[in-house]
């Protein structure tokens, strides 16, 4: 919980006092706001045409990326390693996203449940498949993101319990952890990356 | 429903995000913090979606002048015992309880439908929850607390039964009744958190069908049909489980405070809800007999 409100304040400040309307000339803040916005662009080329929901992918991914970050920090725990805390973010949005669908375009929406060019037969079948692939998609956001990193977490803490069986098995645990370690950071980069790009995707689906 | 557009998205992902954080927090500066963030949310939305922008207006300058004082009693509550008591009552000014209802047939009833159901149940929902952790926060007073604010609950279950009966359209039905079921909503912040979510959410699924398709309702004879159902859900009347929900929450009530005052002012306000049952049968029957 320290850490979120720790990630939440530092990201907040970051991006509140980052403003050039605060400052007189360039500083180094700018710098790494500039980098992290062309980061954020050349990740997900969103920012170009459409600008309405920059905003909220540009925070929702910083926001995973830091919280997934905090999750390596050895004997901490991150909110984002449990179904609780990212379901409020996926089902939440996947809510609002159903309501926009329905009260704005709900012939539309359910037109796209028969795909084009799909023979008559499996017109029965499809829009049930269609619909199920619809509700799920808040647990499948879910899944991908909280079981990814909670695995990686739980083999370095079954690994480091060998390293206390014997002093020649610790320096080869040792190795493997550290491996382990930098994979875990990797993989808490990109499943950032999948489960904002994901949810945009759904929403630019949708939308 | 029908004047939302694509941003619309962003307005619901912020309301319904505050809406779950807040439902998770346990701190009393933060919850205020949370409905001050769905207030803004909901302007937007029903800017979008309003018709008249002074009724609406009149209900922002209430609902802030409300939850200024609310922040001012939550701050100095530890040392003036009188706060305990100016909180409850402005937490009554948002919910519309009886000395403070009558803005609010006048504001509510020039809004939309989804602005509408906002109103009714989600924005009540985050004060409800203010009002319950408050509660807990102050068990030790719960005796006093209760009873002080019986008085104002009972009168105002006795007003707004009674004003229910002088009108006939079913949106205004919807709004004299959930000032009818504010009352039970206030009463079930003293009891527990499941019992109070579990009356919440039950009255709020319903109205959402009732609102939402109040447009297309009364077109067809199943349809017809199908809102006399859901005004008997919306009453509680024995087989309906609303009828169950409340006789928990009663039951609760009892065990909690079981001084001679507060029974009978709790079968006082059980005799005003059958009162409160006129309400929906006057629509009810108005459906069956012109149709």
């Amino acid at each position: 919980m320290i850490i979120l409100f720790v990630n939440l304040f530092l990201v907040n400040l970051f991006v509140v006092f980052s403003r050039r309307c605060f400052w007189l000339l360039p500083r180094r803040v700018h710098f790494i706001l500039d980098s992290s916005k062309s980061f954020f662009k050349g990740l997900f080329n969103i920012g170009v045409g459409d600008k309405t929901f920059y905003s909220l992918f540009y925070s929702l991914f910083y926001f995973f990326l830091f919280t997934n970050l905090f999750s390596n920090v050895p004997l901490s725990v991150s909110p984002t390693l449990y179904y609780y805390y990212t379901f409020s973010f996926s089902f939440v949005m996947w809510v609002s996203l159903i309501v926009v669908v329905f009260s704005t375009q709900l012939s539309e929406f359910f037109a796209h449940l028969i795909p084009f060019g799909a023979p008559m037969f499996l017109s029965f079948l499809l829009p049930v498949v269609e619909l199920f692939r619809q509700i799920i998609r808040p647990l499948t956001l879910i899944i991908r993101l909280s079981t990814n990193l909670s695995a990686g977490h739980i083999m370095l803490y079954m690994f480091s319990f060998f390293s206390l069986s014997s002093v020649f098995l610790a320096v080869a645990v040792f190795w493997l952890l550290l491996f382990l370690m930098i994979l875990e950071v990797r993989i808490s980069l990109l499943q950032a990356y999948i489960f904002t790009s994901l949810s945009y995707l759904y929403i630019s689906e949708t939308l | 429903m029908k004047n939302l557009t694509v941003l619309s998205f962003l307005y619901l992902f912020i309301y319904l995000f505050s809406l779950t954080t807040l439902l998770s927090m346990s701190n009393l500066f933060i919850i205020w913090i949370f409905i001050e963030v769905m207030m803004f949310i909901f302007i937007g939305i029903v800017f979008k979606d309003s018709v008249v922008t002074s009724s609406f207006i009149f209900y922002f300058v209430i609902q802030r002048l409300a939850s200024v004082i609310i922040l001012f009693s939550v701050s100095s509550v530890s040392y003036r015992y009188i706060a305990l008591y100016v909180f409850h009552f402005f937490a009554m000014v948002k919910m519309a309880i009886f000395p403070f209802f009558l803005w609010y047939y006048n504001v509510v009833k020039s809004f939309s439908s989804f602005s509408l159901f906002l109103v009714l149940s989600p924005q009540k929902l985050s004060i409800l929850y203010l009002v319950y952790v408050f509660n807990v926060l102050h068990s030790n007073q719960l005796n006093i607390l209760l009873s002080f604010s019986l008085f104002f609950i009972v009168f105002s279950m006795l007003i707004s039964s009674l004003g229910g009966l002088i009108i006939s359209d079913l949106k205004s039905v919807l709004i004299w009744s959930s000032l009818v079921n504010s009352v039970w909503i206030y009463l079930s912040t003293f009891t527990t958190y499941t019992s109070m979510l579990l009356y919440f959410v039950f009255y709020s699924l319903v109205l959402y069908y009732l609102i939402t398709y109040s447009d297309w309702l009364l077109n067809t004879k199943n349809n017809q049909v199908m809102l006399i159902w859901l005004m008997f859900v919306i009453i509680g009347l024995p087989p309906f489980p609303l009828f169950f929900i409340k006789l928990y929450l009663v039951v609760q009530i009892f065990t909690l405070v079981s001084t001679p005052l507060v029974r009978v002012v709790l079968l006082l306000l059980l005799c005003f809800t059958v009162v409160a049952i006129v309400i929906y049968f006057r629509i009810v029957v108005s459906i069956l007999v012109y149709q």
